[in-house]
């Protein structure tokens, strides 16, 4: 195995938990709510799905446990946002606090122990693909749900009714309700099923191909993620390829200095976020896309 | 507003139905609906009939009740007093969506459509009956259908966000018809359209129309009345002052009477004729990058000069925005420059402007003038020491001047301890009015005016308008009414996609041909003769086109 297959595993590893916090909040902006605490929600998701796996032992009970925990993150969110009407980016730093200073709380006893991490599932026939078989199918579970993810959540959103009037929300909440429908509640439920999927890549952080806990784990993650999707231009297929760009970038910093590359380790570690962000600017750059409305009228004060 | 006694108008005779019989055969009743707002009565006893293929215009001023009564038929309130009866059924529309079950459709205003979607999207988003998923190309076909149908032209693919205003009617149109709607209600429809549109719309109308639909038009312009409506009821004060009229039965002086309750002198065309004095304002060679979907200015010469009142035409996002903001200083152009008597401007200087003698009327009060919180003193304080450099803001002195202003103008404006963001917009275009015009200064860049005003404000307004000329000084006024810019212009430039499509002469204009040109299209006939216009259809007479004013 050389390098730059060791590189390109392990970022679709780490990839997938940066792209199912990213398409969790793809979500919540759509229907016009930013969620800073993403951070947060991936720390709590995190912890949880550690804290359940190694107490029981099951840890796909941990998984579940991640993404509950992650979804209770975005409820509070909800509910300061939509329906106290909270400053969008001062309740998600507050989420993101929170949510450090607890799991550091509750997470320092955890440190050093271990849980068993999702087993490595091949799958059949693709994984013995030339070049992207061992790449893209020998991984966990959660990697592969990353893959349905992105497919399930373009299809949500442009393909059912339910994202149409997501959509619309994002854009023209008034609209919606003159339709007859219910802005705030499409809001509520986009943002904690946001934030319940980022909890789940918090617990591929904890849970997913290692198997332990550190405060402050998700390192940034949550932020990349939010970053991720605002570059991509509000894309599924936008958030899939800046997601896995940055974990492949991040795995190849890793690579480079096991192989003992003589480069300031600062330097490495920041290269990925430097990375990710210049090529998503550059792309975005040429999608042109816009942000939607009420997103744009809640972070300018704008709002009706 | 003083509520007299109204004249209760014959029940319709011409019609060949009794009141009984229009009854039952009516499509929507509305009877006797009454709409209270804490102490305010918005509607009183409302009635009306809105038959199976037949146009029956609301008439009304700003503030009649017009825009209560709508809402109170599509759902968003509920009525007090009163039913409102479809096909001899008493409905009870709880909500719009309740509404629109029930068979009855709305066009708002302000179009309902989501800009960042496609057309079959908004359209889906409203109709409901794409079940859980959406298939597109089955959506696309239906209003393709539909579209053809009805002659809406529109491409079921675009985003509406790259549609003009009339295209986004249109969609709007479409999003009602295929809900199943008996009743269609049009809220003030045609005013962002260009003339032309305004024929497309109607040609819809009619064919509707014919096909039964019932219509009801909300508006305050007489012509809409004329062309396309068969009956006519007209409100004032909340209350009915002619019901179900036939439309042709009554003369265009009875309708403006009961509209506004006291006969109204309208502006005869008094244009000064004489020629204008030197040339106050002066802008050369703007050009100026488009906002959003604006058009911007690309490369714009006119002149105002003493005792001359230049009028702006042009469909919304044809540049008028662009070139009253640099006139007032308010913008920075690309390129160009704007001279005030003579003077090369700095360019995004509006103190400077000030301090020269420009005074403006803001196209968007609400964003550009009213600062939540402060009273209409202190914004008459704010507004007289903007751009002279005083410290002191003397907030007495300025309720002092700004009621002096308003007796002078003949407006009457709210107590100047009242918070301007809480008062209504044809109160505030009253206090901006009073004190744009009051400064008396040399220039006067003037932005849609009369806009939300009632009939006579707006008449005051256009008088004083004409006063300022009187007075010498320069006006450069920017509308959309056309009526307006005929009745109170000594010349009117239109504006196309951010050039000057042509400069007439407003004595020898007419609306045909100030649309032609709003549509960009060049003139025909041959320019610039200078003799008086004859009349005729085309070949208007053209004082100058692309060329500078003065």
């Amino acid at each position: 195995m050389n390098g730059v297959q060791q590189a390109l595993i392990g970022g679709i590893e780490g990839g997938t938990a940066i792209l199912l916090p990213a398409l969790g909040e793809l979500v919540g902006q759509r229907a016009g709510v930013v969620n800073l605490g993403t951070e947060g929600c991936m720390l709590a998701g995190a912890l949880a799905a550690f804290a359940v796996a190694a107490v029981t032992g099951d840890t796909w009970l941990g998984v579940g446990a991640g993404l509950l925990a992650g979804a209770a993150c975005g409820l509070f969110h909800a509910w300061l946002v939509v329906r106290r009407r909270a400053d969008q980016l001062a309740s998600g730093l507050v989420v993101w606090f929170a949510a450090l200073g607890i799991t550091s709380v509750f997470g320092t006893g955890y440190i050093g122990r271990t849980a068993t991490p999702l087993a490595t599932l091949s799958v059949p026939w693709l994984s013995h693909l030339p070049a992207v078989g061992p790449i893209l199918f020998r991984h966990d579970a959660l990697v592969y749900a990353g893959y349905v993810l992105v497919g399930a959540v373009w299809f949500v959103l442009f393909r059912t009714r339910v994202g149409l009037v997501l959509r619309a929300v994002g854009e023209r909440p008034a609209v919606v309700a003159a339709a007859g429908g219910h802005p705030q509640l499409v809001q509520m439920t986009a943002v904690i099923v946001g934030a319940g999927i980022a909890g789940v890549g918090g617990a591929q952080l904890s849970v997913g191909y290692v198997g332990n806990w550190f405060n402050d784990m998700t390192n940034g993650y949550g932020f990349v993620a939010v970053a991720v999707v605002l570059f991509a231009c509000w894309r599924p297929a936008g958030v899939l390829a800046g997601s896995y760009l940055f974990g492949v970038a991040l795995a190849a910093a890793s690579v480079l200095q096991a192989h003992g590359v003589a480069v300031n380790q600062y330097l490495l570690d920041a290269l990925p976020y430097a990375i990710t962000l210049v090529a998503l600017v550059v792309v975005a750059r040429r999608g042109g896309a816009k942000a939607p409305e009420a997103l744009t009228a809640a972070l300018t004060n704008g709002a009706a | 507003m003083p509520v007299t006694s109204m004249p209760v108008t014959s029940p319709p005779v011409q019609t060949g139905t009794d009141t009984a019989a229009a009854v039952t055969d009516a499509l929507l009743w509305v009877d006797g609906v009454t709409k209270r707002f804490g102490s305010l009565v918005a509607n009183h006893r409302v009635s009306f009939h809105v038959h199976a293929g037949e146009v029956h215009a609301l008439l009304g001023e700003n503030g009649a009740g017009k825009s209560t009564l709508v809402k109170v038929l599509y759902g968003v309130h509920r009525a007090d007093e009163g039913r409102v009866v479809l096909d001899g059924v008493a409905a009870h529309v709880s909500s719009p969506a309740r509404a629109r079950d029930l068979g009855l459709g709305m066009v708002f205003q302000d179009l309902r459509l989501v800009p960042a979607l496609t057309v079959w999207e908004n359209i889906a988003l409203h109709a409901g009956r794409a079940g859980r998923l959406l298939r597109p190309r089955r959506i696309q076909a239906e209003i393709a259908e539909v579209a053809d149908r009805w002659g809406l032209a529109v491409d079921p693919a675009a985003r509406v966000a790259d549609l003009s205003i009339g295209e986004r009617q249109r969609v709007e149109l479409l999003k009602v018809l295929m809900s199943g709607a008996r009743v269609l209600i049009l809220d003030e429809p045609t005013s962002v359209l260009t003339p032309a549109e305004v024929d497309a719309l109607f040609d819809v109308v009619g064919r509707l129309r014919a096909d039964g639909v019932g219509i009801v038009i909300i508006t305050h312009k007489m012509r809409e009345v004329r062309t396309i409506a068969d009956r006519v009821t007209v409100l004032r004060g909340g209350q009915v002052v002619v019901a179900d009229r036939l439309a042709a039965d009554i003369s265009d002086e009875d309708l403006v009477t009961a509209m506004v309750g006291t006969t109204v002198e309208a502006i005869g065309n008094t244009h000064a004729g004489g020629g204008a004095g030197r040339p106050l304002l002066q802008v050369r060679g703007l050009h100026v990058r488009g906002a959003g979907e604006g058009s911007g200015l690309r490369g714009i010469d006119l002149g105002v000069g003493a005792g001359e009142i230049v009028g702006v035409a042009g469909v919304a996002g044809n540049g008028q925005r662009e070139l009253a903001d640099v006139a007032v200083g308010a913008a920075r152009p690309d390129a160009g420059a704007v001279l005030v008597d003579g003077e090369t401007m700095p360019a995004n200087d509006p103190a400077a402007f000030r301090r020269a003698g420009v005074c403006s009327v803001l196209a968007d009060p609400l964003r550009e003038f009213v600062v939540p919180g402060l009273t209409v003193a202190e914004h008459a304080a704010l507004w007289s020491s903007a751009g002279t450099g005083r410290i002191h803001f003397d907030v007495a002195a300025a309720a002092g001047r700004v009621a002096d202003a308003a007796a002078w103008a003949g407006l009457s404006i709210a107590a100047p301890d009242r918070r301007l963001d809480q008062l209504s917009g044809g109160n505030i275009q009253r206090v901006l009015l009073t004190l744009a015009l009051g400064e008396r200064s040399p220039v006067l860049v003037v932005s849609y005016p009369t806009r939300g005003l009632d009939v006579l404000t707006a008449e005051t307004t256009r008088r004083l308008l004409l006063d300022a000329r009187g007075r010498g000084q320069a006006v450069l006024l920017v509308s959309e009414d056309l009526d307006e810019l005929l009745a109170v212009s000594d010349r009117i430039a239109v504006l196309a996609h951010g050039r000057v499509a042509g400069i007439v002469d407003a004595a020898g204009a007419d609306r045909r041909q100030l649309g032609r040109l709003m549509t960009g299209a060049p003139a025909d006939g041959a320019p610039g003769d200078g003799a008086p216009d004859d009349g005729g259809v085309t070949g208007r007479r053209m004082t100058g086109r692309r060329v500078t004013g003065e």
